[in-house]
């Protein structure tokens, strides 16, 4: 099969993703839209409940559970396309976070800092997969403000883990936690 | 078993998608569907055809944003697409291991839009 490349240059468009990870409600999607050159999108993912193959699911029946999954994308470079997932950081949802975290450059850990229990799984996830990562924070307005220092110390987030303060709404502190995790993947990247 | 449903998000769609088959070969969420010049449109179904459309007048578009605009879960769309691929009517990027390269790419992309 041959087929034409896509750009004038010869190159093909290349996929980068980065996992947006962290409890319901905790400002994923809105993080996302901050960003994302699209409206974000929701796509549906089928997890089987038990040992049962995923290959025999096609639809949820009884054995199965859609999760929805919310996504972005910002063309970055003329052959690259950044995708940002959204995805539920939750133990039981743990075989679609895997997937997604498949082939994934970096996991930005979004935290509610009134809620940090919430991000307990998350991280031990990212340390377990040895992924890139950073945390942000996303401080709602009108909340207090916690110092960076507490945070770091009640999450165990190790120094070499960037804790970015964002506003999920806001576009520019959305990029910079998105930097964070790609500084880290240049630090941390063996090639 | 659950019910047939007649909405566009009932499991009819998923089943004529794949007309029983079930393969799921890899071709992660984030892979690019790239359309092939020159490809033939005669042959396809309308839901092939839906697909094609979709992948072309979207720049880069990714199986999960495929999935997403036609309205098909995930797997389902993800047999779709490798059908398209396999009839030569779509071309995937996949996902890699990043690189240096890559990395600074991003990089470089999102500090032009902070």
């Amino acid at each position: 099969m041959s087929y034409d490349p896509l750009l004038p240059s010869g190159r093909r468009v290349r996929p980068a993703k980065i996992v947006v990870l962290g409890p319901f409600g905790v400002g994923k999607t809105t993080l996302i839209g901050a960003v994302s050159e699209i409206e974000p999108l929701a796509t549906e993912e089928l997890m089987t409940a038990a040992a049962a193959d995923v290959d025999t699911a096609l639809t949820a029946g009884k054995d199965t559970t859609t999760v929805a999954l919310d996504f972005g994308r910002l063309t970055v470079a003329p052959d690259v396309v950044l995708q940002l997932f959204g995805a539920p950081g939750q133990q039981r949802f743990a075989p679609v976070v895997d997937d997604l975290l498949r082939g994934a450059l970096g996991v930005l850990v979004l935290v509610d800092p009134a809620r940090l229990a919430e991000a307990f799984w998350c991280l031990d996830l990212v340390a377990a997969r040895t992924v890139p990562h950073a945390v942000a924070v996303n401080s709602r307005p009108g909340t207090p403000a916690y110092p960076a220092a507490e945070i770091r110390d009640a999450l165990l987030v190790p120094p070499t883990v960037p804790i970015v303060d964002i506003d999920a709404r806001e576009h520019r502190l959305a990029v910079l936690a998105l930097l964070a995790v790609v500084s880290t993947a240049l630090r941390e990247n063996p090639t | 078993m659950t019910s047939q449903g007649h909405t566009r998000r009932g499991q009819i769609r998923p089943f004529q998608v794949t007309q029983g088959r079930n393969t799921q070969r890899p071709l992660d969420s984030a892979a690019l569907l790239l359309p092939v010049r020159g490809a033939s449109e005669t042959g396809l179904t309308s839901l092939g055809r839906n697909a094609m459309q979709i992948c072309t007048a979207g720049s880069a578009v990714s199986l999960a944003e495929l999935a997403a605009r036609i309205e098909l879960p995930l797997t389902a769309a993800r047999v779709l697409a490798l059908n398209l691929v396999d009839s030569g009517h779509l071309a995937p990027t996949h996902v890699q291991a990043p690189d240096i390269d890559l990395l600074m790419k991003v990089r470089e992309g999102l500090l032009r839009v902070v």
